[in-house]
């Protein structure tokens, strides 16, 4: 008991031991895990990464002329980098070491319409595929 | 890992489980049912202190209206996993009382299938 | 018989961040009567497991069943996976599994002893065992590259590796933490407003605890030597100096020491993977789908967890239960607390470390 009061007066005139973060900034740490980047130059669309995400963080919705459009939520996103280790091409998604900006300094974006856009396009894609086969 | 199955028929569970169970030698870890189309496959599962990976599984079948005996009079901590049995795949375990985990208005028996 | 008071504990109280709730009658002080509802954040984990998602992502579902314990729950889920497709796991994998599943109790554990200390009414020690867990969850950041959602075992290994400067960073606040913690053990052991306070307060006997099947450290405060890093090898724990560790007293004072030693216990286990780690790759390509049934148990900071999983060659497995430590715990607390001061509850609750986003799943 004798130490733990020693000990706490000791504390009284030490360094607070939190971040006071609103007024002082609050560096994200190294080997953070953060947003994925994504470059659309390298890209193959191969859909990989849709298949591996465990949320559903990204979709691809199908263009009429067949080709795909990428989509990424970052505030869904659980930053696992799933879909960084399955990508066949290096480079083309990279973890960087930043969070998603606080989701009230831009809109959200409306996922549940693109998650609803992104099934019928792909619905549409792949009767529009079946009937050129055939 | 050294695993002893027994299948009994759901009449014979809780004898055979009597008669085996010693609780200053295995410990009882949960009862696990499984839907498989049509019926439960339930389990028993028990493991040996301080040896490793020994178990000793008790496997029954039963359909969804059975009664499911129960264990507490000779396990008394068993009632917890009998009641998740209960509510979760909605069978009628013998003393079990329904809503440990789910509420009036939720889902009935979410674990089973179809 | 005097009169009957009914008195709703939970689910939003004071000392409990739990959603937890009991309702004791009570005759003047004394609890005559309890009655429990875990239910409050059942999420239908399992369910979501056994529909929506492929094998290969439910680990990191069932990572979110629990944030404290979260790599205990994937590496059960990974270990039974692993044995029902056969998977032979890199040894390097192995240890860097151990080091993330330490780390993991060691902060686990503080954090038991902090909250305990809190419903003592210590603030200042739950200051101090908080003020050092930050350490750990900074390593833990360091490592995994997140504070408590770790995601870094995987089917097959895990995700990353640890680089020399992580590892000399590792060492040198290991240090620091084993220094802190020895004071805290000090501090815990000795003290005389905590001695006043849990000794010979919430007791469990060894009868009761072998009658009730208790897991982890409550278990092991009352002279049940039951653990499964001792009864089931998943992990290489006695190539780096794991003990077992019981107690005497079964009270609210020995399950605080049992956590406290086993704190220490795996500090030292800390540096030991750190010398040992072996060399290699950190994870294998995982070809294949699950067939047959699997069950594992794990040593989760709270006690056994045990993982059941069944496939049948489909990308979405047939059936996956999870039995958390607090689940098999909740008979003996209700036990427990029948005879006892109603003001003993809060402390008693927390000496368990009960952790109910696992229980309700
Ligand atoms: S990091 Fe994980 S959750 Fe995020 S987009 Fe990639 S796979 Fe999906
Ligand atoms: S896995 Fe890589 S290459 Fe394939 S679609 Fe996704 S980002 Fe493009």
């Amino acid at each position: 008991m004798k130490d733990m009061f020693i000990e706490s007066l000791k504390n009284l005139f030490r360094k607070p031991a939190t971040v006071k973060y609103p007024l002082e900034p609050s560096p994200t740490p190294s080997n953070y895990r953060g947003l994925i980047v994504y470059k659309e130059e390298l890209c193959i669309f191969c859909t990989k990464c849709e298949m591996v995400c465990p949320p559903g963080a990204i979709r691809f919705t199908y263009n009429e002329d067949g080709s795909k459009e990428f989509h990424y939520n970052p505030y869904l996103c659980i930053y696992c980098g799933e879909c960084v280790r399955a990508c066949p091409k290096p480079g083309c998604l990279i973890q960087v070491e930043e969070t998603a900006p606080s989701a009230t300094e831009e809109e959200l974006p409306n996922w549940d319409d693109l998650e609803r856009k992104a099934d019928e396009s792909k619905k549409r894609w792949l009767q529009a595929r079946k009937k050129k086969k055939s | 890992m050294k695993v002893e199955e027994v299948k009994v028929s759901l009449r014979d569970v809780r004898r055979a489980i009597k008669d085996f169970y010693d609780p200053e030698e295995w410990h009882f870890i949960t009862v696990n049912g499984t839907d498989v189309g049509g019926r439960i496959e339930l389990k028993w599962f028990f493991t040996k202190y301080g040896e490793e990976e020994a178990f000793k599984v008790f496997t029954a079948e039963a359909n969804y209206d059975d009664e499911i005996p129960t264990l507490t009079y000779i396990i008394p901590s068993a009632w917890i996993s009998e009641w998740e049995l209960a509510d979760l795949l909605g069978l009628n375990v013998e003393g079990a009382k329904k809503g440990l985990f789910l509420d009036p208005d939720s889902p009935k028996a979410p674990l089973r299938r179809g | 018989m005097g009169n009957r008071i009914t008195i709703p504990f939970g689910s939003q109280h004071v000392a409990l961040p739990e959603p937890i709730r009991f309702v004791f009658q009570t005759e003047n002080e004394k609890i005559v009567d309890v009655e429990v509802d875990v239910g409050y954040v059942h999420r239908g984990i399992e369910k979501a497991c056994m529909t929506k998602f492929k094998y290969t992502q439910v680990g990191y579902v069932v990572a979110r069943v629990c944030g404290l314990c979260a790599i205990s729950h994937t590496l059960g889920y990974v270990t039974a996976v692993e044995r029902l497709m056969n998977i032979e796991v890199p040894k390097k994998a192995l240890y860097l599994r151990l080091l993330a599943s330490e780390l993991d109790r060691v902060h686990s554990h503080l954090l038991a002893m902090g909250h305990l200390a809190e419903v003592a009414g210590y603030e200042n020690l739950f200051m101090h065992t908080f003020r050092d867990r930050e350490l750990v969850m900074e390593l833990q950041e360091l490592v995994t590259g997140n504070r408590i959602q770790f995601d870094y075992v995987t089917v097959g290994g895990v995700n990353r590796d640890l680089t020399p400067e992580v590892e000399k960073e590792l060492r040198e606040k290991l240090k620091i933490l084993q220094e802190k913690c020895l004071w805290l053990k000090d501090v815990f052991e000795n003290d005389y407003t905590i001695k006043l306070r849990w000794k010979g307060v919430g007791v469990i006997t060894p009868e009761m605890a072998i009658e009730l099947n208790v897991v982890g450290p409550p278990a092991r405060a009352s002279e049940l030597a039951t653990d499964v890093r001792n009864e089931f090898n998943y992990l290489p724990f006695k190539e780096v100096g794991y003990k077992l560790i019981t107690m005497k007293g079964g009270d609210i004072y020995a399950r605080n020491m049992v956590r406290v030693e086993e704190t220490l216990n795996s500090l030292d286990m800390l540096f030991n993977i750190l010398d040992g780690m072996p060399e290699g790759d950190i994870k294998v390509p995982v070809k294949g789908l699950p067939e047959g049934e699997a069950f594992v148990r794990i040593e989760a900071p709270r006690g056994e967890l045990f993982y059941y999983v069944k496939g049948s060659k489909k990308m979405v497995l047939d059936r996956l239960r999870i039995r958390v430590p607090t689940f098999a715990n909740v008979p003996v607390m209700k036990e427990l607390f029948i005879g006892m001061d109603y003001a003993d509850v809060p402390a008693t609750v927390i000496s368990f470390d009960p952790c109910l986003s696992c229980t309700a799943r």
